[in-house]
């Protein structure tokens, strides 16, 4: 009665064995995975033990030695596997080589006529060997934590290991060995589902880490891509202003130039008195001059950013700048007028260069209209929320192809002697540079140039 | 016959020492301030040739060629500036027998040379 039942057990398992064998190889067949490769391979491995115990009429040394061969390769297969998703390098051949040695050591033993409990538990420690040799270097090597499936993986191929000891003992008997095969049969179950959920999950972590690298890189791309750009504007505006002030210091050079010929052509006709040569060379002293303000600007410019900032009262600064104005307007015939909100104004920044600023945008407004008939600047200025604003706008009025250039570096209208043209593109960088901006009212008919800076928090 | 020049060149120094050295040199020379300017002097003096400075307030030399080749187009214009090379500069330099430039500074032996130069090429271009 007890054999039959074995037989039928037996039937059963080994056919559940062929039956995950095949759907193993028919997944592989249609998806060319690792993972379906490594299933497919272990459930063989277990077919080799089921075949030994069905196969084999006696329990003997040769029933022992098949299903020890199985159990080696499905042991190194979870232990390779292990090995893998933890990315510990490990040489296989060690464990190996001892499980030739356990079975040279149980057959002379089988030979000698020692008990099949005795030969069978040799055989049993080298054949399981290979998994919790590399279980063991896997908790040594303190890699980063396992994920939960691997956890799981981990503790059931362990379980699996401890469980073939009991082997010896029950294979004799056949109400033990029905129970320890059933065990068996659940755990090959688990660990079939676990092995290729585990080499998938490492997989897709693999695939993360190089597409998380990828976009990086892209990152680093886009960012070089980026400075590149503002390094090609930067340039570009230097350029401009390369060109600008080729302008600016050619004319002047031309004039020196001239001025030479003069001397020379003066001298050729005989009339090269001592007031002529006076008048040449105070000439030329004069655009020297003018060069030098050229220069001067320039090296503002290049200290631009210097300022050191705090905090102050931007009314004050006004009123005493402004204040300079009333009689230089006066005297030009402008009308001149104020519409300043009270203070405090308070705003964070260098009153100097503030000033100066203030002062640009004043001594631009009084030279537009000088040569108009109708001659005036106001100057208006209020506090909005975190804002303040300043407006200093006069009579005149700016075409459009000109307001367009206006805050450019060395872009003038004016007569040479008159501007450098560096005026407004310096009042805007000092703008700027105190977090504010400087721009032309496009909506005003005459010229109404507006300073917007923030207002400085409360300390 | 003396050759007739219009000089349009805003910056006052230059333009007179320009205007009196060309007229030491044998030139019948008027002068402009701006484009404007010089095209009412071209209307009265009927010149042979046009010097201009590009950049000029009011009228500039690139505007004041455009006008020429509306109201007189053969008229000949040399431009100097001291900012070489924009795209509207280098449209209107297509036509080396009307348009010409020259980079400042300028000396007075290198304009003389180049309205010389200019004006010689441009006769015997012109057939008859």
């Amino acid at each position: 009665m007890k054999s039959e039942l074995v037989a039928v057990v037996y039937a059963f398992y080994s056919a559940t064995i062929v039956i995950n064998i095949v759907v193993a190889a028919m997944q592989y067949w249609t998806e060319r995975g690792r993972a379906k490769k490594l299933v497919m391979i272990y459930w063989v491995s277990i077919l080799m033990m089921s075949v030994a115990n069905g196969a084999f009429r006696e329990i003997g040394f040769p029933m022992a030695l098949v299903a020890a061969t199985g159990t080696v390769i499905s042991q190194a297969l979870l232990g390779s596997v292990l090995a893998e998703v933890v990315e510990v390098p490990i040489d296989m051949r060690p464990p190996l080589l001892q499980f030739l040695g356990t079975v040279a050591g149980a057959g002379v033993l089988a030979r000698l006529g020692a008990p099949f409990v005795i030969y069978e538990s040799v055989l049993v420690v080298g054949c399981v060997s290979p998994y919790p040799y590399v279980a063991l270097r896997c908790l040594r090597s303190r890699k980063p934590p396992m994920t939960t499936v691997e956890k799981m993986f981990f503790g059931t191929a362990l379980l699996m290991t401890l469980h073939y000891f009991d082997y010896p003992y029950f294979r004799p008997r056949p109400e033990l060995y029905l129970v320890g095969s059933g065990i068996a049969f659940a755990l090959f179950h688990i660990l079939s589902i676990l092995m290729p959920m585990m080499v998938v999950e490492h997989t897709l972590r693999q695939r993360n880490a190089q597409l998380e690298v990828e976009v990086q890189r892209r990152a680093n791309q886009l960012t070089s891509a980026e400075e590149r750009l503002w390094e090609a504007k930067k340039l570009a505006s230097l350029g401009r202003m390369a060109g600008g002030v080729a302008h600016e210091l050619n004319t002047p050079l031309s004039i020196i130039a001239l001025h030479a010929d003069h001397v020379r052509a003066d001298a050729e006709h005989g009339r090269l008195t001592r007031e002529r040569i006076f008048s040449h060379v105070s000439g030329i002293h004069q655009v020297i001059e003018r060069i030098s303000k050229i220069t001067e600007v320039l090296r503002r410019l290049a200290r631009e950013g210097a300022g050191v900032y705090r905090r102050i009262d931007l009314r004050l600064v006004l009123d005493e700048r402004l204040a300079g104005y009333a009689a230089q307007t006066e005297e030009a015939g402008i009308a001149f007028t104020r519409h300043l909100e009270t203070g405090p104004w308070p705003v964070l920044g260098d009153p100097t260069e503030l000033s100066l600023l203030v002062a640009h945008l004043l001594d631009n407004a009084i030279d537009a209209v000088a040569h108009l008939e109708q001659k005036w600047i106001r100057v208006t200025g209020a506090r909005r929320d975190a804002e303040l604003e300043l407006a200093v706008e006069d009579s005149g009025s700016i075409p459009a192809e000109v307001a367009a250039r206006i805050m450019e570096p060395f872009f003038t209208t004016k007569p040479i002697g008159q501007g450098s043209g560096l005026g407004l593109s310096i009042s805007k960088a000092i703008a700027e540079s105190h977090g504010g901006t400087l721009f032309l009212d496009q909506a005003s008919a005459t010229t109404r140039l507006v300073l917007r800076l923030p207002v400085a928090a409360k300390e | 016959m003396a050759t007739r020049l219009v000089i349009a060149e805003d910056e006052q120094d230059l333009r007179e020492m320009l205007a009196e050295l060309l007229a030491l040199e044998g030139y019948e020379v008027a002068t402009a301030a701006n484009g404007l300017e010089a095209i009412e002097r071209i209307a009265v003096q009927r010149p042979d040739l046009v010097i201009s400075d590009v950049r000029m307030p009011v009228c500039d030399g690139l505007e004041l060629v455009r006008r020429i080749s509306l109201m007189h187009p053969p008229l000949p214009v040399l431009l100097f500036s001291g900012y070489a090379g924009s795209d509207a500069l280098g449209a209107l330099l297509q036509d080396p027998g009307r348009v010409r430039f020259l980079p400042k500074p300028i000396g007075i032996e290198v304009l003389q040379g180049a309205i010389r130069k200019f004006l010689d090429e441009r006769a015997s271009m012109e057939p008859g």
